[in-house]
């Protein structure tokens, strides 16, 4: 599962931050797989403009709230119970006995696609006969969905001016070899799921958390996350958040920044929660070092909104 | 980690310090005079002026040092007169001490020193061992020297009265000069000095040892340094068998000093009854050609430096072997080093004399590491241009002395820049001594240093260029200044214009300067000057910057260092050292520009746009169907559990927790225990919404907990499990916190009105009220509250319905709360971010040393057959040696060695054995005929380190602290908050508020006699519990007047020492020495005191009274119907404004509770109260009414058995 986004900051970030350019060429970042990486501290996430700062009796009047109203769990909770209201249906060429009807999911966002579109498969099942039937692929507007992205992502990346719900085809023929995986079964979710979670503490904890950890372990983090078990996932994914208090953050920051219009899916870098001089960085500093043309002079004005993962 | 400081002083003779959270050097506050050495402990620093003579600097505290001088006054019946002065011939003096023997009238007290003052004039005492007495305080008695009573009887021959009064030390955060002329041989000046001795004995006096060398290599002892004599009361010499030149005393019983010739001496014989020691052993020199110069002794540790600056470091010293057995040469050329808290090293290099810290100096690796230089500027090097146009006006007022002083320091530095030859022209217009006489001006600050041999040498060094010339007369001119006599008014200025120090030389006791004089000195500058005040602020500003000898870009070169008061160890992040700007100094920086109000605001946008995400996506689309189904989800694991049924023995079982969605979406779950009983397989199980509290027992050979649920309460009968792991019990309590807490939808930090306890384990749990809690007639059975754990060590609690909480540790530390919730083993979820900090907690662990008598051998460790094993816990029971003995749980670690307690209640010998006729019995502490057996305890100290929402007020350590209860909805300026210090001062702190809960400072409240617990009322009433045992009541308080005005004396209920005090809305309740629970009866608001006591209840160990005069208590032996537990929460039933003493009690979670504070609880319980679900907590199936007037009041039975205390006390 991707992704709680990129610093508590961009907690803020669910599958990442979705950046809309003027151009309307989007960008997304992801947080490889879990929380906050800035540690405790919340990075500014609006560097230069940040007017909630300027009202100190405001500011005193939240802090009383803060106490009040909600911690993390606040958050990550909605984060891990973001849901995408989908609907899909079945692409016109397909061949099938009688008409078929959309169907209508809320998708978890912190999941994959092909975990949780049993479902959407039985559906359509109904209606079509067995031989037409190859391995189901998902498209919306022309692009192919990636399974291997987590749901929230795709979203934000592809359709996140869209109106609800979302709209997905549904295919069973001409598997589109070059631009998607093949995803035969879950276990193979599973290893990706696992493989992100240990390239993500690798760089967190130098890979110590996760291999400290036992198989039943592994094994709850991914039924966690594939039975949508809050509690079970984060009983153990816990442990990956952590850091020792006194060196005030993980190693790097796990995070991806995926654009769509780009040669390159994603841009990857090593980036510290701190600089070397102390200054905790922010997400405007990531993306300043990361992708400077997301960054205006006034700040990431460009910005537009930042949603989770 | 407690803030605080390390001492140096420069190659100028310039005291600095520099704390544990600063990066500055600073100039020490009270800087009139040049030292050269100096030595420090945590509460005060000693040094050798350039005078020779010693000073001391004493940190200042809100709690003021003073001392009771008494006398008592004696009179004898005669028939004539009645009572009068007139007494027989073999009578004792009129005015006399306590026994008689020596003449003490009131005018014969005098102050020890200058630096002491009286803080008040001299009253009678009318305080008789906890009882009244009379106006006037006399006791009575048949004769001298006679039993005394309070009261008058036919036969009372004479009488005599207490006279008390206080005197203050008044000379601190400053230089105080210790008098010299005492009776006895003069010391010579002085030359080395070194303070430790604090751990010799468990004082609480704070006894110091001081140790000091003269320039002759005689060495002498101060004697009687303690926290009421900061001072000490003479030199004792001690002989030596050479000359010695410098001394190192560590903070235990270790001291070393260095011969003439090289070689060492240590010190034996040092103990409690002997802090001087008996004799000297000689140690031969590292190397035999190049023989010792210095020596720096620890706890376990003896560094040295050879005459060729190389250092060394002892092996094998400790407490039994203080002479160690070999020397291991160390890297670095050294000036000098000093062992400072911890075993830390600190030296003086002596290549650039920078300051080094050892690093990494552990308890296994006492050598270290690595020299690392402490490189932070001194605080006069940071840029100045804020203050400088501040300090012109302090300029102008001294006005000569700072342009003199700037003109020296322009001739001083030889390689002036260009920028000093400007600020020099500018300063000649004013110049009073023509630029003629400048050559010498510089000068006369040569000599003053000349008084440390390798400082002049430094100092010529540097100054060489300037010739020799100069410096002979000055020197002669500079000597009367330093010697007291009046030097004439040109040397008076030079003296007072060149010492580094010249803003701070206000105070004309150091540094004699006539203000007038200067005054006049500017007045005649400013006539000749027209342009004065331009030139004048650019002199002050020129002379600011420049600061001191050398130049901000140069580092400061040291002397002298002394760690003794710096606690600082191998793991504490210092931000002394500039190569480490990594992670350490950013959490300092992110601490720094992040407040918690901006995360706090940040948390919440981040929050509200996730809200307003999820409102958009998913409002609208709540029919769509969810993609995964929900399903039940189950961890198991395997575990032992305590079995129900005879015989009890530690059974392996399978443990599960399945957790499911609840009817109305909450999270709900139920706890199996899956085991085989013969042969066939059977379950036991708890509903995760029954479950009323997790217990962690972590003991030494189990890793335990206890589930109890309210069935499991009233059996006294706890599901007890241990895991195989530490790690597995914490991931299992956290699981099923977080599992009971879902159920009970609980969730996020603990209300105003939460209701706090803590076991005796130093656990912290605390239980949301409802209002139904405090109903009439039917309050909800307190069985069935349900209580989670909050991190953190602490011995007591006490909060206020305004969410003031405050704890104390074992240590006696004060801790404030910060709001947030989790910590200790809660991690990720079940824990608040920000408001969790690190807490530690210092505790002993005892053990019994047990001795027979035999014709024999006379006490031996030879027991009878049927004795108690000879080394044993408290009840002989079990056995505890030395070795076997383990820290409580693998939380804990020792951080000392085991050493004799003399502290035990019946006192002890000398060697602070207990004597007694068998085992068991009662023991005391002097040995007679009839005793056959003895005993002592030994004390070792052990630490935890968790974390939690708690963090320190500092420094003072607290016994006992109470907070205004008051409703939720007051709106108070200040909360009124007492506490009883350590040393048993009472104490008011100023500045609390609910939004500053840990306030700004103390306010010392005086008393006759120490105090131990102290308790407020809703309206301002304060009680408080003194050591005598008697209560005490302090009138006047109120919102404007916080600290009230007098005491008034309370009698203790007849032959009972009270122990503890709580004041609710109106009520007062006291526990008193043997358990018994009294109520104050008789209060009105005229008559405050109120009249009797009124006996409660028996077997009460603790109580707490809240703002509706609600009465808690914890309770000893409780009867369940399984078992039996000590520590139990117990609540008064019945209380009603008309009938405050109640009817009966109602019991609560047991077994090892310590504490319980209900002071923050003043929801006010509905009138009429119709039973029903709707008032339980969510979930929770409806009680029956309790059998209220069923239950008895508290039970007594002698057995107990094993598993009623979950928690063993």
């Amino acid at each position: 599962m991707g992704s709680q986004g990129l610093c508590r900051s961009a907690q803020n970030c669910g599958n990442g931050a979705t950046i809309t350019r003027p151009a309307s060429e989007r960008i997304t970042t992801q947080g490889l797989l879990t929380a906050p990486p800035c540690a405790s501290f919340p990075a500014p996430l609006y560097s230069n403009n940040n007017h909630i700062f300027e009202k100190p009796e405001e500011v005193k009047h939240i802090h009383s709230l803060g106490r009040r109203m909600a911690d993390d769990k606040d958050v990550l909770r909605d984060v891990w119970f973001g849901r995408i209201p989908t609907c899909f249906t079945l692409n016109q060429d397909e061949v099938t006995e009688r008409e078929a009807e959309p169907y209508y999911l809320l998708l978890p966002r912190v999941s994959y696609l092909t975990l949780v579109t049993d479902k959407v498969k039985k559906h359509f099942q109904k209606v079509m006969k067995q031989e037409d039937m190859e391995e189901m692929w998902l498209e919306y507007e022309g692009t192919a969905l990636k399974w291997h992205y987590p749901i929230g992502l795709l979203f934000d990346l592809h359709a996140s001016n869209t109106s609800l719900p979302w709209s997905i085809t549904v295919h069973f023929k001409n598997f589109p070899e070059k631009d998607i995986l093949h995803c035969p079964c879950n276990s193979v979710i599973e290893a990706h799921f696992m493989s992100s979670i240990k390239e993500a503490d690798a760089l967190k904890h130098k890979g110590q958390v996760i291999n400290e950890m036992q198989k039943k372990d592994h094994k709850q983090l991914w039924m966690g996350l594939q039975n949508d078990k809050f509690d079970q996932f984060w009983a153990m994914n816990r442990k990956l958040m952590e850091y020792p208090t006194e060196e005030g953050g993980f190693r790097y920051i796990p995070f991806r920044l995926y654009q769509t219009m780009s040669d390159r899916p994603f841009i990857q870098k090593l980036f510290r929660p701190v600089t070397t001089d102390g200054q905790p960085n922010t997400l405007g500093d990531l993306l300043k070092e990361v992708f400077p043309a997301a960054v205006t002079p006034d700040g990431i004005l460009d910005l537009v909104f930042v949603n989770m993962t | 980690m407690p803030v605080s400081l390390l001492w140096a002083v420069d190659v100028y003779g310039r005291v600095y310090s520099l704390s544990t959270a600063g990066q500055y050097w600073e100039l020490c506050k009270d800087a009139h005079l040049e030292f050269k050495r100096v030595t420090a402990v945590e509460q005060c620093c000693w040094g050798i002026a350039c005078d020779h003579q010693i000073y001391l600097y004493v940190h200042s505290s809100d709690v003021p040092i003073r001392y009771q001088e008494e006398t008592y006054e004696n009179q004898r019946w005669n028939p004539v007169d009645g009572f009068c002065e007139r007494l027989l011939p073999s009578d004792r003096w009129q005015w006399s001490d306590v026994t008689g023997l020596k003449h003490q009238p009131l005018d014969g007290f005098e102050l020890s020193s200058e630096h002491w003052e009286w803080e008040a004039d001299w009253y009678v005492d009318e305080n008789f061992g906890g009882e009244p007495t009379e106006k006037g305080g006399w006791r009575y008695a048949i004769d001298f020297p006679a039993t005394y009573t309070k009261d008058k009887k036919w036969n009372s021959c004479v009488r005599r009265r207490r006279w008390i009064r206080y005197r203050r030390y008044k000379s601190r955060d400053s230089w105080a000069k210790i008098p010299s002329g005492e009776t006895g041989p003069l010391p010579d000046p002085f030359n080395d000095i070194s303070c430790g001795g604090w751990e010799i004995s468990e004082d609480p006096r704070s006894r110091l040892s001081l140790w000091a060398v003269s320039l002759q290599g005689k060495v002498w002892f101060r004697d009687g340094i303690c926290h009421h004599n900061p001072e000490g009361t003479s030199w004792e010499e001690v002989m030596t068998p050479g000359e010695v030149v410098q001394i190192s005393c560590g903070p235990g019983d270790l001291v070393w000093a260095v011969l003439w010739e090289g070689q060492l001496l240590v010190r034996e014989g040092i103990g409690r009854d002997n802090p001087k020691g008996s004799s000297w052993v000689v140690v031969d020199a590292p190397s035999p050609e190049v023989g010792a110069i210095h020596v720096a002794v620890g706890v376990n540790v003896v560094w040295a430096v050879s005459k060729d600056r190389k250092v060394w470091f002892r092996r094998g010293v400790n407490s039994h072997n203080p002479c160690g057995s070999g020397w291991i040469g160390m890297v670095g050329e050294m000036v000098m080093v000093n062992v400072g808290l911890n075993d830390q090293v600190w030296a003086v290099s002596c290549e650039d004399r920078a300051v080094c810290f050892r690093q990494g100096v552990t308890a296994s690796e006492l050598s270290g590491k690595a020299w690392k230089p402490v490189s932070v500027p001194r605080d006069g090097d940071r840029s100045h241009s804020g203050s400088a146009s501040s300090l012109a006006s302090a300029g102008c007022f001294f006005g000569g002395e700072v342009r003199v002083q700037s003109q020296g320091s322009v001739m001083s530095d030889t390689e002036s820049s260009s920028d000093t030859e400007r600020s020099a022209q500018a300063v000649q217009p004013a110049a009073q001594p023509p630029p003629s006489e400048q050559g010498e001006t510089p000068h006369a600050h040569i000599p003053k240093v000349t008084s440390d041999s390798f400082i002049s040498e430094l100092v010529s060094d540097k100054d060489s260029p300037l010739g020799p010339g100069g410096a002979g007369p000055t020197i002669v001119e500079e000597r009367p200044g330093a010697g007291g006599s009046p030097p004439d008014k040109e040397g008076q200025l030079q003296t007072l214009v060149l010492s580094p120090s010249k803003e701070g030389s206000r105070d004309p006791q150091w540094s004699n300067v006539d203000l007038e004089e200067a005054q006049t000195h500017l007045a005649v500058a400013s006539a000749t000057d027209p342009a004065e005040t331009s030139s004048l602020s650019s002199i002050a500003t020129y002379n600011f910057g420049l600061e001191g000898p050398y130049g901000a870009d140069e580092h400061p070169l040291w002397a002298w260092v002394s760690g003794g008061g710096c606690a600082v160890d191998s793991h504490s992040q210092l931000n002394w050292f500039n190569s480490t700007t990594g992670l350490t100094s950013s959490v300092q920086c992110m601490s720094l520009s992040i407040t918690p109000a901006q995360t706090a605001a940040w948390r919440k946008q981040i929050f509200e746009q996730l809200s307003e995400r999820s409102k958009r996506e998913m409002e609208n689309f709540g029919h769509y169907e969810q993609a995964i189904e929900q399903s039940v989800w189950v961890k198991k694991g395997n575990m032992q559990w305590w079995r129900d049924w005879k015989p009890h023995k530690w059974i392996d079982v399978r443990f599960a927790l399945e957790q499911f969605s609840g009817t109305e979406g909450n999270k709900d779950g139920i706890l199996f225990i899956y085991y085989t009983f013969n042969d066939e397989k059977k379950y036991l199980h708890a509903f995760i919404n029954e479950v009323t509290i997790l217990v962690p027992v972590l003991n030494d050979s189990k890793h335990t907990f206890a589930v109890y649920t309210p069935e499991r309460t009233k059996q006294r009968w706890p599901i007890r499990l241990a895991a195989p792991t530490e790690q597995e019990m914490h991931d299992w309590l956290a699981l099923l916190s977080v599992s009971c807490c879902d159920s009970r939808r609980i969730q996020g930090p603990p209300s105003k009105q939460a209701i706090w306890s803590t076991t005796c384990m130093g656990d912290v749990f605390v239980s949301e009220p409802l209002p139904s809690l405090e109903a009439s007639p039917y309050p909800m059975p307190c069985d069935q509250m349900f209580w989670r754990q909050i991190g953190g060590h602490l011995r007591l609690v006490e909060c206020n319905s305004l969410g003031v909480v405050w704890g104390i540790g074992f240590d006696h530390t004060a801790w404030v709360y910060t709001g947030g919730y989790g910590g200790g083993f809660f991690q990720g979820l079940a824990s608040s971010t920000d408001n969790i900090h690190t807490q530690t907690d210092v505790k002993s662990v005892y053990i019994y040393e047990n001795q027979r008598w035999n014709p024999v051998t006379g006490y031996s460790n030879r027991g009878l057959p049927t004795d108690r094993y000879m080394w044993s816990d408290a009840s002989g029971l079990q056995e505890c040696t030395k070795t076997n003995t383990k820290p409580p749980s693998p939380q804990w670690t020792w951080v000392s060695e085991w050493t004799v307690d003399y502290s035990v209640s019946g006192g002890t010998d000398r060697e602070g054995w207990q004597y007694a006729a068998d085992f068991p019995a009662t023991y005391h502490g002097y040995k007679t005929m009839k005793d056959f057996v003895r005993r002592r305890r030994w004390a070792r100290k052990c630490k935890i380190t968790t974390t939690g929402p708690w963090k320190e007020v500092m420094p003072i350590t607290l016994l006992d602290v109470t907070i205004l209860p008051c409703s939720a909805h007051s709106s108070l300026d200040q909360v009124s908050l007492w506490a009883i210090s350590s040393k048993g001062d009472v104490l008011c702190r100023l500045g609390v508020t609910p939004q500053s809960p840990a306030g700004t400072s103390w306010l010392h409240v005086g008393t006759d006699q120490p105090f131990k617990s102290i308790s407020i009322g809703g309206g301002y009433q304060v009680w408080a519990i003194a050591r005598d045992g008697s209560a005490f009541y302090r009138g006047s308080v109120s919102a404007q007047n916080p600290a009230g005005d007098c005491w008034y004396h309370i009698p203790s209920p007849p032959r009972q020492k009270l122990k503890q005090v709580s004041v609710g809305r109106t009520s007062v309740y006291t526990v008193d020495e043997n358990g018994n629970l009294w109520y104050r009866h008789g209060l009105t608001p005229s008559y405050p005191q109120g009249s009797s006591w009124e006996h409660i209840s028996n077997n009460v160990r603790k109580v707490s009274v809240g703002p509706l005069d609600q009465v808690w208590v914890i309770a000893d032996k409780v009867q369940g119907s399984h078992s039996l537990s000590c520590g139990t929460v117990c609540h008064r039933v019945g209380v009603q404004p008309m009938e405050p003493k109640g009817q009966s009690w109602d019991y609560g979670i047991g077994g090892g509770w310590d504490y319980i504070s209900i002071r923050a609880n003043s929801q006010e319980a509905p009138r009429i109260v119709i039973p029903s679900a709707g008032e339980n907590s969510a979930g929770r199936p409806s009680a029956p009414p309790p059998p209220v007037s069923s239950r008895s009041p508290l039970l007594l039975r002698d057995q107990e058995e094993m598993n009623g205390n979950a928690v063993s006390c």
